[in-house]
């Protein structure tokens, strides 16, 4: 593919930030926040009832 | 090697309504958990089950069964909890809002709870979204912060509603404690259509709102999805954060005016 | 007044100071004195003013102004208004390594100092993603094209 600009792949072979690994971290996350709440509501509900 | 497809089968132009769909049924449970007092007992578990069962695909479809995006690669699939993640912090604060001014208008406990309730899950997903902008910015624009209007409102969003909880956390007395947070509500609510048309006022690095003719039918889908799982968890989560909050208030409420002695056990 | 009245005025008295504030973020034109970024056009329009303090320019990477020299990671490009031929245009000098996502006819936003060179020096680019999000053309794959301009580099030198 004709890209107007080498200085993609410059930085492309230099450093990376995002890409695959970058985006399951990124789920990861969300996922790690909604379950603690998860747990933390479920504790508060039990310790209520 | 995949080999993505701008042209779909008729089968998959049909799965394209499956998200809206789903969105009707968790808007009409929700809807009916707050008209129906007496189904609340299994509206929010019918709600959790659809919320951790659409969570569970979730990362399946926007991983890995909608293309990547054509410049951004599979870095473009934060897209799929960012925004929605965004979307349910602004439906849980409007709703913090709506709540604190209904407190004010006719005090009752049930709406100072849900405000209570409404701002923590709000700052949750606002915090989550947010971290996650941040984390997109660094690989697309180059930078994880910058104070464009956009990010500086959100910014705001979240100092201002962590104020709020830290401020119903302050005040002792129930009541004070909810006029007071419920007038803090109003005011930090101007925040969320600032924030919202902060893109369309000024100039800022974030872009404008995308809209389905900006956004490939696949990728539309995929999100509507997405923001359909979430809103079911925001329901959920408010809802039990609300039961708590009531039974704290109930506490509150029913404890007698004179206070037992200091060292007096409870 | 009972206790109900005075909560309700205080709801009245909230929502119209909070209606007057987003009326005044929303029509009081505080977008003038909230510019986060300067057009080439803006800029230039300043003369030697804006020379000296560090601002933000923002535009369009002018197609075919892109030169970069790998050895000394210098970037050199123009921003210009608009894709018009007629926009008006400032030379960018960049030392840092730009993101992925910078290529011709894009927008980005530099920030820097501006002097009497006619120079813009920045050591912070950032690119500006637009609104649109499409999968790749058929059979591309945005990886593998990244990929193959790493070799087509490679090969060059």
């Amino acid at each position: 593919m004709n890209f107007p600009s080498p200085i993609l792949a410059a930085d492309y072979v230099g450093h990376v930030v995002g890409g695959w690994e970058y985006v399951q971290g990124a789920y990861g996350l969300t996922l790690v926040a909604l379950l603690a709440y998860g747990a933390y509501l479920f504790n508060a509900r039990k310790d209520r009832s | 090697m995949r080999h993505w497809t701008l042209t779909y089968s008729s089968q998959t132009q049909a799965l394209l309504w499956l998200p809206m769909i789903l969105l009707a049924l968790v808007l009409a449970l929700i809807g009916v958990h707050v008209f129906d007092p007496k189904a609340r007992r299994w509206t929010w578990k019918a709600l959790a089950v659809i919320g951790v069962g659409m969570a569970v695909g979730q990362p399946f479809l926007a991983l890995s069964w909608v293309p990547p995006e054509k410049y951004m690669g599979d870095t473009g699939r934060i897209l799929y909890v960012h925004v929605p993640q965004v979307w349910m912090a602004l439906i849980a604060l409007t709703l913090n809002f709506g709540a604190s001014l209904a407190f004010l208008l006719k005090k009752s406990w049930v709406s100072d709870a849900l405000a209570e309730a409404s701002a923590e899950v709000g700052v949750l997903f606002g915090a989550v979204g947010v971290t996650l902008g941040a984390l997109w910015a660094k690989p697309t624009w180059g930078a994880y912060w910058t104070w464009d209007a956009r990010l500086t409102t959100a910014a705001i969003l979240l100092v201002v509603y962590s104020g709020y909880l830290a401020l119903r956390k302050f005040i002792e007395d129930p009541e004070k404690r909810a006029t007071w947070s419920a007038v803090v509500g109003i005011f930090a609510a101007v925040d969320i259509p600032v924030l919202w048309f902060s893109v369309k006022w000024w100039r800022s690095m974030h872009q404008t709102q995308s809209n389905p003719s900006t956004v490939d039918p696949l990728m539309t889908a995929v999100l509507r999805y997405s923001a359909t799982a979430f809103l079911a968890l925001l329901a959920v989560f408010i809802y039990q954060r609300f039961l708590v909050a009531s039974a704290k208030r109930n506490e509150e409420v029913a404890l007698p005016e004179a206070l037992p002695a200091v060292g007096g056990t409870p | 007044m009972s206790p109900d009245n005075r909560n309700r005025l205080i709801a009245v008295g909230a929502l119209l100071v909070a209606g007057a504030a987003l009326a005044f973020i929303a029509f009081g034109q505080i977008g003038d004195n909230l510019v986060y970024y300067w057009s080439p056009g803006e800029l230039l329009a300043q003369g030697d003013k804006a020379y000296g303090p560090t601002i933000r320019l923002g535009g369009m990477v002018v197609p075919g102004s892109i030169q970069w020299n790998e050895a000394h990671t210098g970037l050199t490009f123009e921003v210009g208004d608009d894709h018009s031929a007629t926009a008006k245009k400032v030379k960018v000098q960049c030392d840092q390594v730009p993101p992925q996502m910078f290529r011709e006819k894009i927008g980005v936003v530099v920030e820097g100092t501006y002097d009497a060179s006619h120079f813009f020096k920045t050591s912070r680019l950032m690119v500006n993603h637009s609104n649109e999000y499409k999968p790749p053309k058929e059979g591309e794959d945005p990886k593998q094209w990244m990929k193959s301009l790493a070799e087509e580099q490679q090969a060059q030198r």
